[in-house]
């Protein structure tokens, strides 16, 4: 009973949720204008979707489910123009995150919340391409003739120390999104018989 | 939404998005400048072709805009930081802008349809495309019902002024009917037959054209031509 196959039903779910989840996080990516709290999203985004996810999770408990949900996002952000960077940082993440959950039979709150957390850091493969793609950045800039001082400023702001900072910052909302979310299902979603 | 798939300069959509990934190349390579013009020629022209006329100018617009006001931030350089992280970002949309311009031409020129036979053709298992096409048939109604609940919101007094309780009386509502929707949906899915092993027919079929192999080609030329100048 435990570990069977996805049958139709978990399929839609994960379509359906998918929709709800990629809502949100573009939402949640209106603070990506300002342009220093980008290095926020991830966070801000973990906050937000738990509650999506944390239900996705009592929902379908078998194997591959978050897996599948996460290669849809993926896929969705590549067909919008990114690159392959971000793909195969999805699958890293989403592999960690179902082996974590596959700990956990699925079940227990602690494995899912981890979870959870893992399967979040998927969004700081937005700012991994930038930063990849950094001597590029650099080139261009003086190509165009801008100062030194100019450039430095850009390497400041995007380094290892910051982009370790955004990967506890995405883990840390994924935590807390997750309390909400298991908050949620306490209040609202176990009362009305969904779960 | 037929128009697109009968019209001979609308190429299938696997090829577009290889092309989408290809040009996820020229993000961390540097390529000639000529050669990037060239790239949003093509897309340019495909949109052209495909009855986009708007939107062939404003992808050549943009390209335009974000490649030649560059220059102006020497102006700039003394201003305060603020803008110039500003101007930081300004820098990221026009390296991200090929992969974008061609993603775009992706999603404004392929019906689903088409999308849903082409991952039969490249073999996707269905785990993977069943959700997609679901996602596809469920995407509308959602709009429908997210306006629904906001409108019911309003009524009541709640409004984004506190976007705690807001967010908590919007999806609530919004996840309890979603997964209501799913299981229906799931329901309907099931009586069609959908789990029976044996080859789906298509309403569409994707085919393999001339464009097919111009777009694939060109583009190749021009992406490795920009490396390797």
């Amino acid at each position: 009973m435990k570990t069977e196959k996805l049958r139709i039903k978990d399929l839609v779910t994960i379509g359906v949720f998918a929709v709800i989840y990629f809502v949100l996080m573009f939402l949640a990516g209106i603070i990506g204008i300002v342009p220093i709290l980008y290095l926020a999203y991830p966070t801000l985004a973990g906050i937000i979707t738990g509650i999506v996810i944390m239900l996705f999770m009592a929902k379908v408990q078998k194997p591959w489910g978050l897996f599948i949900l996460g290669l849809i996002c993926g896929l969705i952000v590549i067909a919008m123009g990114n690159t392959y960077v971000i793909l195969a940082h999805v699958l890293i993440s989403m592999a960690i995150a179902e082996f974590l959950r596959k700990k956990g039979e699925y079940k227990s709150f602690r494995y899912n919340m981890l979870s959870f957390a893992l399967f979040n850091t998927w969004i700081c493969g937005f700012l991994m391409q930038i930063f990849l793609a950094k001597d590029k950045v650099i080139e261009m800039a003086e190509t165009r003739g801008m100062g030194h001082d100019y450039i430095m400023k850009l390497i400041k702001l995007v380094n290892y120390r910051s982009l370790i900072l955004v990967y506890i910052g995405a883990i840390i909302g994924g935590i807390i999104g997750a309390y909400i979310g298991k908050a949620f299902l306490k209040k609202h979603f176990e009362k009305a018989g969904i779960v | 939404m037929s128009t697109f798939s009968d019209n001979p300069y609308n190429p299938n959509p696997i090829s577009k998005i290889g092309i989408v990934i290809l040009l996820g190349f020229t993000v961390f390579h540097q390529i000639n400048i000529y050669f990037e013009w060239a790239i949003i020629f093509v897309i340019s022209f495909l949109f052209y072709k495909n009855g986009l006329k708007n939107d062939a100018l404003k992808n050549i617009a943009f390209f335009a805009a974000f490649s030649c006001l560059l220059p102006d931030i020497v102006i700039i350089r003394n201003m305060n930081p603020f803008i110039m992280m500003f101007f930081m970002l300004f820098i990221v949309c026009r390296m991200i802008y090929l992969p974008f311009s061609a993603g775009k031409f992706f999603i404004k020129t392929s019906d689903v349809g088409s999308i849903i036979s082409s991952m039969d053709k490249i073999k996707v298992p269905q785990n993977i495309s069943i959700p997609i096409a679901v996602m596809f048939r469920f995407f509308p109604s959602f709009r429908e019902e997210s306006r629904n609940i906001k409108r019911a919101m309003r009524i009541r007094g709640i409004t984004f002024k506190n976007p705690i309780s807001y967010i908590e009386y919007v999806i609530v509502p919004l996840l309890v009917i979603s997964s209501n929707i799913s299981d229906d949906i799931a329901k309907a899915a099931e009586t069609k037959c959908i789990e029976n092993p044996v080859k789906k027919t298509r309403y569409l079929s994707v085919k393999i054209k001339t464009v097919d192999f111009a777009y694939m080609l060109l583009m190749l030329v021009m992406i490795l031509g920009g490396i390797l100048w």
